[in-house]
């Protein structure tokens, strides 16, 4: 073969690894010819691994839908429990009865709970719901995150501070998401930190960014925690009584990366634990 | 998740005898697809001198550096240079964008550099993530510091590297910009997958990776684990 012959088959060969990574890849024409032998095999290469990948692709989806289903399914019947449990706990009379019942509707509750991050988990995950960012004003996200813990809050005397709370500001987000996202941070910071304590959500405005700073006076987190909080059924060791599934960390994370945001966790000198969510804001 | 970088027990010694320096001594470490490590150390600690050896910009006294799973100083020189070009991107805390260059020509050089078309979807992902649409035909004179750079993140990321090295990537900037290109850099990393690995002496914008690397005296002191 001379130089020139040569140089043509190398183009033609890039050429149709090219097209084959732009997914466009089509045999030209048949004929006798080594290269014409080899764009069919390339060809047969080709289908076969795209198959596969769809193979793949399909497997994965019908797993997430029988989670869905499967938590959907289970949702009317934990409904009746709780129902019947408050029944049959209003009925009983003795006090260690009475407390047998409690036992088993808290454990219902818990259960409930769980059922229904795993059906948003598993929608977020199917994309069967869509995170649609939008630039719009950030402070009634972050109201509405307030008031939804306002219950809990007021339980414990915990004093929630305001800083950098400036009504001009923009993101790009989308609010009942990120209303979610943010929610499940405070709720740790309110379930970890100590009664009568404060709980600061400072605002910082960045060019590209905007960050929310929840900072608690908890116990904290190490460094070699800080990045398993945000796994799927992550649950600290020291905290095994209290209550929680680990999944909403995990969701907070996964909804704000489809957003173009995302979430760290430090723990600042002077104690407790300080989550910041950035938000893109362009 | 697979092993894309691995480090087996690296040494660099300057010098000999009494004033021999050990730059490096003895570090392995291994590094998984996609994720955002950082490198900390004080200056002098060997941080920049094991970045050196990651990206094949330098040769170890001894040791191996394995890029999925090839030895890369097994290399000749020529054979080097063209893996650095097509398997790493590095930012620099000097951007070292060519002048004469407008923003966009800046971004794709590399990839002509190596003869190859360039992806322009990509292109134009990365370049909206980094915020740079409006800017393709600036000039680097034209642009901030923290504009700056984030063209130096763009040209690195265009060539696809399978890891990006960034050294000291906001040491120029205030911290208000930095903070900005750190967000766009872990961002890239959730959004392509990309691995990076940063070096910093700053403890708090370490904190932005996924894991944490101290090297001191040359040697691996403490790492947080995912």
């Amino acid at each position: 073969m001379d130089g020139f012959v040569r140089r043509k088959t190398f183009e033609i060969l890039n050429k149709m690894v090219d097209e084959a990574l732009a997914g466009t890849f089509t045999e030209s024409d048949y004929d006798e010819s080594e290269l014409s032998k080899l764009e069919s095999k390339w060809m047969r290469f080709l289908s076969t691994s795209v198959l596969n990948r769809e193979a793949i692709e399909k497997e994965r989806q019908s797993i997430q839908e029988l989670v869905s289903d499967i938590s959907h399914q289970v949702k009317t019947p934990i409904a009746n429990i709780l129902l019947y449990g408050e029944i049959l706990e209003e009925r009983l009379e003795g006090s260690k009865e009475k407390e047998l019942a409690e036992h088993l509707l808290k454990e219902t509750e818990r259960l409930e709970f769980l059922i229904q991050s795993l059906i948003k988990m598993s929608r977020l995950e199917t994309n069967t719901i869509q995170v649609l960012p939008e630039v719009q004003s950030l402070i009634p996200l972050l109201e509405e995150v307030v008031e939804r813990g306002e219950k809990k809050q007021k339980l414990k005397g915990i004093q929630i501070e305001k800083t950098g709370w400036s009504d001009t500001l923009l993101a790009c987000f989308d609010k009942k998401w990120t209303e979610e996202a943010i929610y499940n941070i405070l709720d740790n910071a309110l379930k970890y930190t100590e009664e009568n304590s404060k709980i600061v959500i400072r605002i910082v405005p960045y060019e590209f960014f905007v960050r929310i700073c929840i900072k608690d006076e908890g116990p904290g987190v190490t460094e070699e925690e800080a990045p398993l909080l945000f796994k799927r059924f992550y649950r600290s060791p020291r905290f095994s009584e209290k209550e929680g599934v680990g999944l909403g960390l995990y969701l907070s994370r996964e909804i704000l990366r489809k957003e173009g945001g995302y979430i760290k966790v430090t723990s600042p000198k002077e104690g407790g634990t300080e989550f910041s969510v950035f938000l893109k804001c362009y | 998740m697979e092993t894309i970088l691995q480090a087996r027990d690296l040494k660099k010694y300057y010098g000999s005898g009494e004033n021999q320096v050990r730059a490096l001594d003895g570090v392995s470490l291994s590094i998984r697809r996609g994720e955002f490590v950082a490198v900390v150390g004080t200056s002098g600690s060997g941080k920049s001198t094991l970045l050196h050896m990651l990206g094949g910009l330098d040769r170890p006294t001894s040791g191996k550096v394995l890029v999925d799973g090839k030895d890369i100083f097994r290399l000749k020189d020529d054979a080097l240079c063209i893996f650095r070009r097509r398997k790493i991107g590095f930012v620099f805390q000097s951007y070292n964008l060519v002048p004469v260059l407008n923003v966009e020509e800046n971004i794709t050089l590399p990839v002509e550099l190596d003869g190859n078309h360039i992806d322009t979807m990509f292109v134009q992902e990365i370049v909206q993530v980094l915020g740079l649409a409006n800017k393709l035909g600036s000039l680097p004179s034209e642009l901030s510091g923290g504009q700056q750079q984030r063209v130096a993140i763009a040209r690195a990321l265009a060539a696809k590297p399978a890891i990006l090295l960034a050294d000291e990537p906001t040491g120029n900037l205030d911290s208000v910009t930095s903070q900005d290109v750190l967000s766009l850099l872990k961002v890239t990393s959730e959004q392509f997958g990309q691995t990076i690995v940063m070096i910093t002496h700053n403890e708090e914008i370490a904190q932005m990776a996924d894991r944490i690397i101290r090297i001191e005296d040359g040697r691996i002191r403490g790492e947080s684990y995912e």
